[in-house]
């Protein structure tokens, strides 16, 4: 039996952040899941991390203070950047405080979580391995699920990236609602709002789920065109100015594998 | 000028499968449906169309389609199922260039899986710019709530040069095709408020027993 692209290059499974990945900077994917070399998180994704963990704090625990859940963020941001020399980091922390305050204001209204960073997997049709992806919180009183992202400023709407990613774990959960929660450090001037939550449509869900199947079933013809991952890398050419190369390492581990 | 009202009286020629029976149709000189045996067919899946169809007797078929194939159209009403409009090109068994269409599922999975190969091998150096012959080879039976239809048996056999008689253009008219409603994309997202919190479970004053 012929093995799929994906089984000859060791890959047993992907992910909405991995599609999304191959689908905006194809060089970063091959350098990162293909050729091993894999850069630190950065300091933007370790504060969403660390604002989830308070932010999960207080929700599975209604009765801890919020100082309580805000010292649990600060924590898990120092753990996470530990070894970070990004000027950022002390910066980021500061803000923490906010963004755990104003998601936990928003957030408890919805009750205590029944469900917190569980695995999820979807099949797609003609796409050989599985999705896998974990979910923030579910609700199932409420048939939903939620998942926090931190930002500056609110976007308009649930972008593509996200869209894919909400996607995924709806279709997960049968007939679960999917909502994004995106919590801003401080109120705005001019908006008192430090969270927005912005719900899918089903049609949202299925534009996305089809887009995942294009870009996964694209992956996977790009795979088999060879079982070296270095003649695949020499087929593509990075974009260093994009922000998904805005981490220094990642910069120098590109320049390294694509040679400029 | 003539007035833009009214049927035009015009019926697009067509091939059709009728998956309860297992049997090709195509439209026949004089009106109505004349059977053809399994035929062998160039079909234009580059151009494909995917949405929302639907087939009530004695009436024209409606459709709604969608605006590109990884975008469905919102369904028009519950009787409306989700199929496929794609031209399908024979001289010798449909005459010429025919509109091929239908929203039955067991037809509609086997365009899927023949669309994937289409992919699959269309991406070859040596098929580019060309269009898949398909034969049908056969069928098999699918049994369901509705009893056994049966699912064509669609292979790609090769690939050739697209003739000069069928036009690589979109197989539906513009009007058919979505267009309610900006792309969600366009359209600023409104918040949504926290759900309304359950009642707690009512507590008893003293224990039953």
């Amino acid at each position: 039996m012929n093995a799929s692209p994906f089984d000859r290059h060791g890959i047993e499974h992907l992910s909405a952040s991995s599609l999304n990945v191959w689908a905006a900077q194809p060089a970063l994917w091959i350098m990162e899941r293909l050729l091993g070399r894999r850069t630190p998180a950065g300091i933007t994704a370790a504060r969403g991390k660390a604002v989830e963990h308070g932010v999960h704090l207080g929700l599975s625990n209604p009765r801890l203070s919020i100082e309580e859940c805000i010292d649990g963020a600060e924590r898990e941001f120092i753990r996470q950047t530990a070894l970070s020399a990004d000027p950022r980091r002390e910066e980021e922390r500061k803000k923490l405080a906010g963004w755990v305050r104003g998601a936990l204001a928003e957030l408890r209204q919805y009750g205590t979580p029944d469900g917190y960073q569980e695995k999820i997997e979807v099949r797609l049709d003609d796409v050989a391995v599985p999705l896998v992806g974990y979910i923030d919180w579910r609700f199932s009183d409420h048939g939903l699920i939620v998942d926090l992202k931190t930002t500056e400023r609110f976007p308009s709407q649930i972008g593509d990236a996200h869209g894919r990613q909400g996607a995924v774990y709806a279709s997960a959960h049968g007939y679960f609602g999917m909502r994004f929660a995106y919590a801003k450090p401080a109120p705005g001037k001019t908006d008192p709002r430090q969270v927005t939550v912005y719900e899918m449509s089903g049609d949202d869900l299925r534009r996305h789920l089809a887009a995942l199947r294009a870009i996964a079933l694209s992956l996977g013809r790009f795979l088999a065109v060879s079982n070296d991952p270095r003649e695949l890398a020499g087929l593509i050419v990075p974009d260093f100015d994009s922000f998904w190369w805005s981490e220094p390492a990642a910069r120098a581990a590109g320049r390294d594998v694509f040679g400029f | 000028m003539g007035l833009n009202i009214g049927g035009s009286g015009i019926i697009k020629p067509y091939v059709k499968y009728n998956a309860k029976a297992d049997k090709w149709f195509v439209r026949s000189p004089e009106g109505g449906d004349q059977e053809i045996v399994r035929p062998t067919f160039l079909l234009d899946l580059k151009n494909i169309r995917t949405g929302w169809l639907r087939f009530r007797e004695g009436q024209a078929p409606e459709r709604v389609i969608d605006p590109s194939l990884d975008r469905a159209a919102p369904s028009p009403a519950e009787d409306f199922k989700r199929g496929f409009v794609v031209t399908a090109f024979s001289p010798k068994f449909f005459g010429g260039a025919v509109e091929f269409s239908s929203a039955s599922i067991h037809l509609s999975n086997a365009v899927r899986e023949l669309y994937a190969a289409f992919e699959e091998q269309g991406a070859k150096a040596e098929n580019r710019g060309k269009v898949p012959v398909v034969a049908c080879a056969g069928s098999e039976p699918m049994k369901d709530k509705y009893g056994t239809n049966y699912r064509p048996r669609l292979e790609i056999v090769k690939w050739v040069d697209r003739p000069g008689e069928m036009a690589d253009e979109s197989p539906v008219e513009a009007a058919d095709v979505w267009k309610g409603g900006a792309p969600a994309a366009s359209k600023p997202a409104q918040h949504v408020a926290p759900p309304p919190a359950k009642p707690a479970a009512e507590t008893l004053a003293e224990p039953l027993f």
